[in-house]
């Protein structure tokens, strides 16, 4: 029988890792139906939409995957070391053992259930991309659609490969996007994932990307979230072998009434591989942050060293953070460490700004550049790094 | 790992068994196991309370009967069967006691196995002991010196007697009979504990100090501590426990609320030796406590230190309610787990007032196939204006087979509030031990001596007295560790 | 140029200042030694405009104008400029736009035409040359992971391109090694001109051999004991601060 979205317990504050977060409320508010294709989908040629064509982030040089009010509109591949199809829901599971990604909430049963594409993206053995591939997720209807599309990328051996997701709409849609990201990194393979969240202010954002990490792989994550009204970007990875270097930054910058949620959990299960996390929240007005992050260092995962740290910079009254930085670690011989910190605008900075000649804005703003400038330093695609550097500014001023 | 196998069984071998296990022979005044509404009436009914504390009992009883055991923790353990077990048992007094060489030569034998002075030179150390064996004061010192400060310093239920007025006006404000699970239990079915109030203007001026003991057989044990500190005033107050080797475990589920009012301060520290369980986590105590402060008064501070070396499993949350402005909470820990030991442990400050600080360090300290976790919440309410927390959790870890946790929760509903929150995990170093071992010390002597490196910042908080026998049990508590 | 009258500062309800007096002119260098707690870094401090500092009694004014009136920036921009003993790290804000920053915001209040990239490149290449401050380190977060030394170059070459009226030097030669030290006395002396006063706190007489001062005074306990020519400095050096008072 088919499955209504009644059918599932939207996680809410009564599950452990959604404390801070209630999707259930949200969702009871808006009644968000699963999408349904329309018919009038136009078979024909597709010409790009000016909103997608004109968006910063968008480069025609790119590889690029399109998907318009839930559903694939285009794929452009530049590079025949690069396969991008749809795939089978029952291949999927042969192709694919998911066994350490197990989830105490129903998201992933919704994106399941209500499915829309399943694309599978795959990098050839030694192959080193040299384009980005660029998925952009774009919205311009105003039903209340919750969406469901999943993304399953494998890096084969020696690969590499730089994957931008963007995330907007004409920003009056109201729906909720609720994505799953399945990543298979092989041996010595290295991936530069970046997550451009930009929703429209009224949507709803929900992913969660699985990292399984092999021998020697590198993965490198970005997220950059900034839209929808209530967000929630989850990252979790299984290191199953040794010498993985993992990579988390993040920046949340919230204002208005929204609300955004990064979620990571790390799962050191194998010996001497490195994890580092940095997520950064700016909170204006009654706006709300929040960071979990845990990590687990298993028995045999001996010789880890996992860094976590999560700074927040709250810039009005009524704005609020929560944070959960949890170590669980089973293995003795680890370097494991993590903070947390909250506050405002450091008063010993300030003045020491305002005594070189600098007025209280232009002292607060130079801060603050320099609070988002630290995450920014090392992204390795500077074209992208100016985009996103530029779209903060806008945001914060 | 860091230690090589065969100093490892070397140790082993020369692991001293549980050094304070033994069972006093007394006669106990035991009501019938089991829990129910007569076996409340009947605590209540002994201790001839007035009809006003009975009834706050059966509403608590009442809540219990509706609530769940909690199970959020990361300690895991068998279900208690709370049917099974004596909620009732006082020491047979053979006649009033006029001085403390009437006491029961058993129990006073006891304390001297547990190497506890007593009287001169308890008197010398300027400590005044409230001795509970059991669930009842039997003997308690100093009273004279105290009264003449117009210091109360008594058993609980003595207090229900005296001063039930006091009792009355603060019992239960801290930690309401609703709480949780055990502080409902105990609210329902304490037995006694401390009492202690401190007029305004007042430096108490020894450290008064509780000797807890569990004794008879299968007796849950439900002290219920109030402290008052008026306008003012100070006070340091020690508790100390040691258990007799058992076999069943034995449930202690204490509720200690502490209250201060306009500039006054509480120091209370803890040193937690309940028995652990053997080295295959056979017994061993649960301790299932529920302690908080609240700093009413405005530039009023509570200060929690403890030392929690044994139980089997250790449940617990010294909180701070930080309501008066500029007041300061402060928590001080060293929590080891050895063998089969489990613990779950830390704190809440919640910043309620203005200018309000709090200091949390946590020092966890994991061996053998201990489990060791650090749960704290740090809330800054949206009128917390300037409020400052710090919080810094340390895991030692020694051996491979043990697990450090950190679960720290931070809410910030204050702009000008500021948090900050440190955690770091480690192992005794290959360098550290060679250098130690180089200049001559054996492998276990050098554990002691890093592990009370690794926890000075927490041990320098406790009183001198309490802190030497601290580093021992530190010492004692991680043998046949090493590896 | 600065003219301190009975000046009472409390911090925390603890006083200390105590009745300051002292009056600088323009061109004059002035040291202020004095030992440890006397109050040395709180007149810096009150100077500057930094908050926490309760003046309870007293005037100052600098170039005609009440301090007390103006904002920390308002003064930085009228030409007080403080060389703080601990330079605040700013990590995320590179040195180069910091400097371009400041400068153009003091252009501004001083009714001068902003420098543009290049020029501004130009001045600040001259000037780290001079002081020796290696061009990486500007390109570096602010005073970030900077050692000891390098903070206090890095305080010499704001001040020399911020060109201040009056330049307030608070311990800056605490922590500097004989090489830095004479660095540091050179940006200042190259600085030293008829309009452009200092005040100089320290803590030895050590950089008083080669910054020269018109006067040397004496603080205890939040007042002005002594003051002298720069023999008072030898002779404390001599005598130590209890043989002096």
């Amino acid at each position: 029988m088919e499955k209504l979205i009644e059918d599932f317990q939207i996680p809410d504050k009564k599950i452990e890792t959604w404390k801070f977060t209630d999707l259930k409320k949200v969702q009871e508010k808006n009644n968000f139906r699963p999408s349904v294709k329309s018919d009038s989908t136009p078979t024909n040629p597709y010409k790009i939409n000016l909103d997608i064509s004109n968006n910063i982030f968008f480069d025609p040089k790119n590889n690029f995957i399109i998907f318009e009010n839930g559903y694939l509109k285009k794929i452009n591949t530049k590079s025949d070391d690069l396969e991008i199809k749809s795939l089978d829901s029952n291949l999927e599971n042969k192709i694919f053992n998911k066994k350490n990604f197990t989830r105490k909430d129903s998201l992933l049963d919704i994106n399941s259930a209500f499915l829309n594409e399943n694309l599978i993206i795959k990098v050839k053995k030694n192959a080193k991309l040299k384009n980005p591939i660029s998925i952009f997720y774009y919205n311009c209807e105003e039903e209340k659609y919750l969406i469901n599309n999943r993304i399953n990328i494998i890096l084969e051996e020696n690969s590499e490969a730089e994957i931008n997701e963007i995330f907007f709409s004409n920003n009056k849609s109201i729906y909720w996007n609720n994505v799953h990201n399945y990543v298979c990194l092989k041996k010595n393979s290295k991936l530069q994932h970046y997550k451009i969240q930009l929703e429209s202010k009224n949507a709803i954002h929900s992913s969660s990307t699985n990292i399984d990490c092999e021998n020697s792989s590198i993965y490198n994550n970005f997220i950059f979230s900034i839209g929808g009204n209530m967000s929630r970007i989850e990252v979790i990875s299984s290191i199953n072998s040794a010498d993985i270097n993992f990579n988390i930054k993040g920046l949340y910058l919230a204002k208005t009434n929204q609300h955004h949620d990064i979620t990571t959990l790390m799962q050191h299960k194998h010996p001497e591989s490195k994890s580092n996390q940095h997520i950064k929240g700016i909170l204006q007005k009654d706006s709300s942050g929040v960071f979990q992050g845990k990590v687990i260092v298993a028995q045999d995962a001996q010789k880890t060293d996992a860094f976590q740290f999560n700074q927040n910079l709250l810039l009005s009254e009524t704005a609020e953070v929560n944070a959960k930085p949890e170590l669980e670690i089973y293995a003795d011989d680890v370097k494991c460490s993590h903070g947390a910190t909250t506050g405002e605008l450091d008063e010993g900075m300030l003045f020491y700004l305002r005594s070189r000649g600098l007025n209280k804005e232009e002292a607060r703003k130079l801060l603050i550049e320099g609070f988002i400038n630290e995450l920014f330093d090392d992204i390795e695609n500077k074209e992208l790094k100016k985009k996103l550097l530029l779209t903060s500014k806008k945001t914060i001023y | 790992m860091s230690i090589d196998l065969e100093t490892k069984k070397t140790v082993k071998s020369i692991t001293e068994k549980y050094k304070y296990g033994f069972t006093t022979k007394i006669s106990s005044d035991k009501a019938p196991k089991g829990l129910n509404e007569d076996i409340v009436k009947l605590i209540s009914g002994k201790k001839k309370e007035p009809k006003w504390l009975l009834d706050w009992r059966l509403k608590a009883f009442r809540t219990w009967l509706k609530m769940k055991e909690p199970n959020w923790s990361m300690v895991k353990f068998p279900k208690i069967n709370y049917q099974d077990s004596y909620y009732y048992s006082a020491p047979k007094p053979k006649k009033k006691l006029k001085s403390l060489n009437e006491v029961d030569p058993a129990i006073l034998s006891t304390y001297e196995k547990l190497g506890i002075p007593l009287e001169e030179q308890k008197r010398l150390a300027g400590v005044a002991v409230d001795y509970v064996f059991d669930s009842t004061s039997v003997a308690t010192t100093f009273k004279e010196q105290l009264s003449k400060l117009g210091i109360i310093f008594c058993s609980f239920s003595e207090a229900v007697q005296k001063n039930p007025e006091l009792v009355k006006k603060y019992l239960g404000t801290v930690i309401p009979y609703t709480d949780n699970y055990f502080a409902t239990l105990n609210s329902a079915v304490f037995s006694d504990g401390s009492f202690v109030y401190i007029p305004p203007g007042v430096r108490c001026p020894m450290e008064l100090s509780t000797y807890f003991r569990i004794n008879a057989e299968n007796t849950g044990q439900f002290e219920r501590t109030l402290i008052i500190a008026d306008k003012d005033s100070y006070v340091s107050y020690l508790e100390g426990c040691t258990a007799p080797m058992r076999d069943e475990n034995q449930l202690h589920a204490a509720c200690v609320e502490l209250i201060t009012l306009d500039n006054a301060e509480i120091k209370y520290s803890t040193v937690q030796n309940w028995y652990p369980g053997d080295e295959k986590g056979k017994g061993g105590v649960y301790n299932f406590v529920t302690k908080r402060g609240a700093c009413r008064g405005n530039n009023s501070k509570i200060s929690w230190t403890q030392v929690e070396t044994g139980s089997a499993i250790t449940w617990k949350y010294p909180s701070c309610i930080l309501q008066g402005d500029n007041s300061v909470g402060e928590f001080y820990s060293v929590a080891i787990t050895n063998n089969f030991q489990q613990a779950d442990t830390g704190t809440k400050m919640i910043h309620l007032g203005k200018n309000t600080k709090s200091t949390i360090i946590s020092k966890g300290i994991s061996a053998g196939r201990g489990q060791n976790t650090y749960r704290g919440l740090v809330r800054m309410g949206p009128k917390a204006k300037d409020g400052r927390n710090f919080t810094q959790c340390d895991s030692l870890l020694i051996g491979d087979r043990c697990g450090a946790h950190t679960v720290p929760y931070i809410e910030v509903k204050n702009q000008s509030a500021k948090v900050e929150h440190e955690a770091t995990t480690s192992k005794i170093s290959d360098d550290q031990m060679f250098y130690c071992r180089q200049r001559g010390l054996d492998q276990e002597n050098a554990v002691s001596l890093i592990v009370n490196g690794f926890c000075k910042e927490v041990l320098k908080e406790l009183p001198m007295e309490f802190a030497v026998e601290a580093q021992k049990l530190l010492g004692i508590s991680l043998e046949g560790s090493v590896g | 140029m600065l003219k301190i009258e009975g000046l009472h500062v409390n911090v925390e309800d603890k006083k200390i200042i105590q009745g300051l007096d002292l009056q600088i002119a323009p061109g004059e260098v002035h040291a202020i030694m004095g030992p440890n707690g006397s109050g040395k870094s709180t007149l810096a401090n009150v100077l500057s405009g930094k908050d926490g500092y309760d003046v309870t009694k007293g005037k100052i004014t600098f170039l005609k104008k009440n301090l007390f009136d103006l904002e920390p920036e308002n003064r930085a921009g009228e030409g007080l400029f403080l060389a703080f003993q601990y330079p605040v790290e700013i990590p995320g804000v590179s040195g180069m736009n910091f400097l371009r920053t400041t400068i153009n915001s003091i252009r501004r209040y001083r009714k001068q035409k902003e420098l543009d990239g290049v020029n501004f490149l130009k001045v600040l290449r001259e000037k780290a040359k001079f002081i020796k401050m290696d061009e990486k380190l500007i390109k570096r977060s602010v005073n970030t992971g900077f050692s000891g030394g390098e903070k206090k170059r890095s305080e010499i070459l704001q001040m020399s391109l911020l060109e201040p009226k009056l330049a307030i030097l608070d311990e800056t030669d605490s922590g500097l090694d004989i090489d830095a030290l004479k660095t540091v006395a050179n940006g200042v002396n190259n600085l030293k001109n008829k309009e452009r006063s200092f005040l100089i706190i320290t803590h030895y007489q050590r950089l008083l051999n080669y910054i020269v001062p018109d006067k040397v005074h004496v603080l205890s306990k939040g007042k002005i004991v002594k003051s002298g020519d720069k023999n008072l400095a030898i002779e404390l050096e001599k005598k130590g601060y209890e043989g002096i008072m």
